[in-house]
C-alpha cells in the first residue's frame, strides 16, 4: 500500500485492524469462560463482542463518510463512485463492490451479534461461552478478511495518485432495488451464524432442546430478510436487465436460494422439535448446512469458478471462504459423529403429572410432523438438485476437461415438479394434526377444498388451455400436462381452501364458544396464535408467488416492431403507438427515450416511456431503462432496443401475466414471518382462550 | 415402530429415487458445451449439437441492424473464426471487439446460426454484469 492516506482511511483500516485484535482476545476469554466457566470471563468476552462490533461500525461511519465525501483517495471510493452520483447511489456503492459488501456484511454480523449479546446477558453457561466462541471466531475471520488479505483490495486500500474524479458506478446497480437488494440478503446470511452458533455450542454440551427455542427467531429473523433479498433481487432483475424475466436459475441466484430452502426446511422441523422433541438430527443438519450455503454463496459469487451474471471478479478472498466452509463443514460432521447416539434417543418430556416419558415417536406419514418430514424431505431434495445443476459445469470440466452450461431446462425439469408437490403438501398440512391421523378422517377434511381445486382446475384449463407448441416433442407435452396450467391452478386452489377451510373452522368455534363479532373474533384468532397464522400467511405468499410464476411463464407474449413516429401496431390484445422520441438527460447519463401510448382492449390509454441511457462514465456502452405497465392481470414491459433517428424506434414488448402477484406473495411471505415473531398483541386480561379445533383427530 | 422405521425409509427411497429420475431427465437435454471457438471447431463431433460459444466480435464483415434484429459477424477465437448470423433482440453493448457469448447450432454451410446473444462488460465493473436476451423465466 502507498500514497495519500486520508482520515477516512486511517479510521477505517486501523478500525479493522482493532477488531481483528478484540475478536481474538474475546476467543480467549470465551475460551476461558467455557473451561473455567467464571463469570468475569463471560462479561469479558461479551464486553469483546460489543467492541468488535463497535469497531465495525466504525469502519463503516468511515466508508459512508468518505462515499459521502466522494474521498478519492480511498481505491474503493474512487472505483464505484464519481462526484455527479445521487447521494443514494453513492451510499449504496457501499456493497455494490467486493471490499464494500464484505464490510457491510461483517457490520451486520456484528451488530446481530452485539445484540445477541446482550439479549442472553445473564446466561453464564458453558454453552453460552461456546456460543460466544463460535461469534468471535466467525467476528475473527471477516475482520481478518478486511485487514490482512489481498493488501490492493481491502476497503480503505489508498488511491495514489488521487484522482480528480471516480469511474461511477454501474448503471445497472443504479436502480432503487439494488439499493436494498443486497444488504437485505447479507442480514438474511449473517442472521444464519447465530443458530449455526447454537448448535455447534449444543453439540459440544450435549444439550439438544435448549438451542431449539433461542435460535427459533434468529432464524425466522434470518429467513425473512433472505426472503425480502430474493424477491428484491429478482424484481431489479425484472426492471433492470431488460429481458423480461426475475429468475434465471444463474449460479449466484441459486446461490441465495440454497440457504432459503434449507432455512424453509429448518423453520418448519425446529417448530415439530418444540412441539414434539422430535427431528433434532434434522435441525442440527439443516443449521448446520443452511449457514454453510451461506458461505458457499459467497464462495461462488467471489471465485469465479462458475460463470454468472452478477459475479465479483476471481479473488483470493474466495480460498478464505472455501477454507472456512471446509472448516466449518469438518467441524459440523466430527460433532454430530460425536453425538451421533444422542441424536437419535428419544428424549424425555415431562409427562402426566410430574413423571418423566420419553417424547412420543412418529406414528404414521399422514400426520403433522408426517407432513414437515415429507416436505422439508422435498426442500432438501430441491435443494442437492439445484447444487447439482449449479456445480455440474466445475464437476463436467474436472471429470471430462469441457466447461458446459446447465440451461433453465434443467432445473425445470429436476426441480419444479418436486416444488410444485411440495406445495400440494403445503397445502394439506395444515388440516392435519400430530400423531397418527386415519385416511379417511384427512380425506372427509378435504374433500371441499378438494372438490374446489378440481373444480378450479377444470375451470382454468378450459379458459386458457395448455399452450403445447404444434412441433413440441412427446416430452414436452408430458412435461406440459404434469405441470401445467391445470395442476398449478390446482395446487395454488388447495392451499388457499385449504388455509381458508382451518381458519373458518376455528373461527366458527371462536364465535360459538365467545361470541362476539366476525371481525373482531377474526382477528382474536390470529392474534391467539401468531406461529401458526403467521405460517398460514406464509404459504398463501408462496400460493400467490406460484401462481405468478405458472402466469408469467406460460402464458408470457414477446414481440418487436419497429415504428416511425406516429405509427401503430397491435401486439396480443394491446394497441401500442410511437408519439414521440425524446432526447434525455439526467445527472450522470444522457439518452433516447421513446414515448409509446398503450391502449388496452378497454379503450383506457397508458403513456409508457422505455429509454437508453449513456452514462457518462460507463466504458460499456447504453444501458436499457425498460418502462412497464403493471395490474394484477398482467404486465406489459416495454424495452427500447434502438432508435434510427429521432423519428423512428424499435421496441420490443412483452405481456407477461400475473407478475405483480409474485411482488405480492413475497410481501404476503414477509408479513407472515413478521406476524409470527409478533408476541400477542392483545392484552392479557382480554384474552379469551378458546381450543383451536383441529380438523382431523388429534393423535396421541 | 420397526414398522414405522420400514415405512420411512422406503418413503425415503421413493423420494431419493424419483428425484434421481427427475435429475436424469434434467440433465439429458439441460445443458449444453460452453467452448471457446478453437475447441469448437477442432471438436468436430459438437457440430451438430447445440453449443455456447465464446469470443470476441471481429471488425470485419460486422453488420448490426437492432430494429431488424439481426446481426452477423465472425466470432473471433484465439487462431481461428467462425462466422455467426444471429437473429433477435440486439443488446446494448453489442460491438466491434465486445466479448460475447453466442447459443445456437452450426448449419450446412458452417455457418452459426445464433438465437442467444450475451455481451460481458469491459473489466471496469468488479460487478460482471452482462446483458442477455431470450433466457430465464
Amino acid at each position: 500500500m502507498g500514497g495519500v492516506i486520508s482520515i477516512n482511511g486511517l479510521v477505517g483500516g486501523y478500525s479493522l485492524l482493532a477488531a481483528v485484535v478484540i475478536a481474538g482476545l474475546t476467543v480467549v476469554a470465551s475460551l476461558g469462560a467455557a473451561r473455567l466457566g467464571e463469570v468475569r470471563f463471560h462479561r469479558m468476552a461479551r464486553w469483546g463482542i460489543y467492541l468488535t462490533a463497535l469497531m465495525f461500525a466504525v469502519a463503516s461511519g468511515a466508508m459512508a463518510r468518505a462515499l459521502y465525501m466522494s474521498d478519492f483517495s480511498i481505491a474503493y471510493v474512487a472505483s464505484y463512485t464519481e462526484r455527479a452520483l445521487p447521494l443514494g447511489y453513492k451510499l449504496s456503492a457501499f456493497w455494490a463492490g467486493q471490499e464494500g459488501s464484505l464490510l457491510f456484511w461483517a457490520l451486520v454480523l456484528a451488530m446481530m451479534v452485539a445484540a445477541y449479546a446482550f439479549i442472553r446477558r445473564h446466561d453464564h453457561s458453558r454453552q453460552q461461552a461456546i456460543t460466544l466462541l463460535v461469534l468471535a471466531v466467525t467476528l475473527g475471520f471477516f475482520a481478518s478478511l478486511l485487514t490482512f488479505v489481498d493488501a490492493d483490495k481491502l476497503p480503505f486500500s489508498p488511491r495514489h495518485p488521487v484522482p480528480a474524479d471516480g469511474m461511477g458506478l454501474n448503471p445497472m446497480l443504479q436502480n432503487i432495488g439494488m439499493i436494498a437488494h443486497p444488504p437485505t440478503l447479507f442480514i438474511g446470511y449473517a442472521g444464519f451464524t447465530i443458530p449455526f452458533a447454537l448448535m455447534i455450542a449444543a453439540l459440544v454440551c450435549g444439550s439438544l432442546e435448549s438451542w431449539i427455542g433461542i435460535a427459533r427467531r434468529w432464524i425466522l429473523f434470518a429467513w425473512i430478510f433472505l426472503t425480502i433479498g430474493i424477491i428484491l433481487g429478482a424484481q431489479w432483475a425484472y426492471v433492470e436487465l431488460g429481458w423480461g424475466g426475475y429468475w434465471a436459475w444463474d449460479p449466484v441466484e441459486n446461490a441465495s436460494l440454497l440457504p432459503w430452502l434449507t432455512g424453509t426446511a429448518l423453520l418448519h422441523s425446529i417448530f415439530v422439535q418444540q412441539q414434539r422433541s422430535m427431528f433434532r438430527l434434522w435441525n442440527v443438519l439443516l443449521a448446520g448446512g443452511t449457514f454453510i450455503l451461506c458461505i458457499f454463496g459467497t464462495y461462488i459469487t467471489r471465485s469465479g469458478i462458475i460463470q454468472s451474471v452478477h459475479a465479483f471478479q476471481p479473488s483470493l478472498i474466495a480460498t478464505f471462504f472455501l477454507t472456512f466452509m471446509i472448516l466449518c463443514t469438518i467441524a459440523c460432521l466430527a460433532l454430530i459423529i460425536f453425538r451421533w447416539r444422542r441424536l437419535g434417543q428419544q428424549p424425555a418430556v415431562r409427562g402426566k403429572g410430574d413423571a418423566f416419558e420419553k417424547a412420543p415417536a412418529m406414528q404414521g406419514l399422514i400426520s403433522r410432523e408426517g407432513a414437515v418430514l415429507l416436505g422439508n424431505s422435498l426442500l432438501v431434495l430441491m435443494t442437492v438438485l439445484t447444487l447439482l445443476g449449479t456445480m455440474s459445469p466445475v464437476i463436467n470440466e474436472r471429470l471430462t476437461g469441457r466447461a458446459i452450461t446447465m440451461q433453465q431446462n434443467f432445473y425445470n425439469t429436476a426441480v419444479l415438479p418436486l416444488a410444485l408437490v411440495m406445495l400440494l403438501i403445503m397445502g394439506a398440512a395444515p388440516m392435519l394434526g400430530y400423531g397418527l391421523t386415519k385416511l379417511g378422517d384427512l380425506l372427509r377434511c378435504v374433500r371441499v377444498p378438494l372438490a374446489i381445486s378440481f373444480l378450479a382446475a377444470i375451470v382454468v384449463s378450459f379458459i386458457v388451455g395448455i399452450p403445447i407448441p404444434e412441433d413440441a416433442p412427446l416430452k414436452t407435452v408430458v412435461r406440459l400436462m404434469l405441470l401445467g396450467p391445470h395442476s398449478c391452478t390446482f395446487v395454488v386452489a388447495m392451499t388457499i381452501c385449504c388455509l381458508l377451510a382451518d381458519f373458518i373452522q376455528v373461527l366458527r368455534a371462536r364465535m360459538r364458544n365467545v361470541g362476539g363479532n366476525l371481525l373482531g373474533c377474526a382477528f382474536a384468532a390470529i392474534d391467539a396464535s401468531h406461529r401458526r397464522y403467521g405460517g398460514h400467511m406464509a404459504h398463501l405468499g408462496m400460493a400467490m408467488i406460484v401462481a405468478g410464476i405458472a402466469g408469467s411463464s406460460l402464458f408470457g407474449q414477446k414481440e418487436s416492431a419497429q415504428l416511425v413516429l406516429g405509427e401503430r401496431t397491435r401486439i396480443g390484445s394491446y394497441e401500442v403507438s410511437l408519439d414521440a422520441v425524446n432526447r434525455i438527460r439526467g445527472a450522470n447519463f444522457t439518452g433516447m427515450e421513446a414515448v409509446v401510448t398503450l391502449t388496452t382492449p378497454a379503450g383506457k390509454q397508458h403513456v409508457l416511456k422505455p429509454q437508453i441511457r449513456e452514462y457518462a462514465k460507463s466504458r460499456n456502452g447504453a444501458n436499457a431503462e425498460v418502462a412497464l405497465m403493471t395490474n394484477l392481470a398482467e404486465d406489459v414491459y416495454i424495452s427500447a432496443l434502438g432508435f434510427g433517428s429521432e423519428s423512428s424506434a424499435t421496441i420490443q414488448v412483452m405481456i407477461n401475466p400475473l407478475v405483480l402477484w409474485i411482488w405480492i406473495g413475497g410481501l404476503v411471505m414477509t408479513l407472515g414471518g413478521v406476524w409470527a415473531m409478533l408476541p400477542t398483541l392483545m392484552p392479557a386480561g382480554q384474552r379469551v382462550e378458546v381450543k383451536q379445533a383441529v380438523p382431523v383427530t388429534q393423535g396421541v | 415402530m420397526q414398522k414405522m422405521t420400514i415405512k420411512l425409509i422406503f418413503a425415503g427411497l421413493t423420494l431419493v429415487m424419483a428425484a434421481g429420475y427427475l435429475a436424469y431427465a434434467g440433465l439429458k437435454d439441460g445443458w449444453v458445451y460452453h467452448v471457446e471457438v478453437d475447441q469448437y471447431l477442432a471438436a468436430r463431433e459438437m457440430h451438430t449439437q447445440r453449443v455456447r460459444l465464446v469470443g470476441k466480435v471481429g471488425e470485419e464483415n460486422f453488420k448490426s441492424d437492432s430494429a431488424g434484429l439481426h446481426a452477423s459477424f465472425q466470432l473471433l477465437g484465439e487462431g481461428s473464426q467462425l462466422p455467426v448470423v444471429y437473429r433477435g433482440a440486439i443488446p446494448e453493448l453489442f460491438k466491434p471487439e465486445a466479448e460475447v457469448v453466442v447459443e445456437g447450432k452450426l448449419d450446412p454451410l458452417g455457418v452459426f446460426q445464433a438465437d442467444v446473444l450475451m455481451t460481458k462488460c469491459a473489466s471496469k465493473y468488479e460487478s460482471e454484469a452482462h446483458t442477455r436476451v431470450n433466457e430465464g423465466l
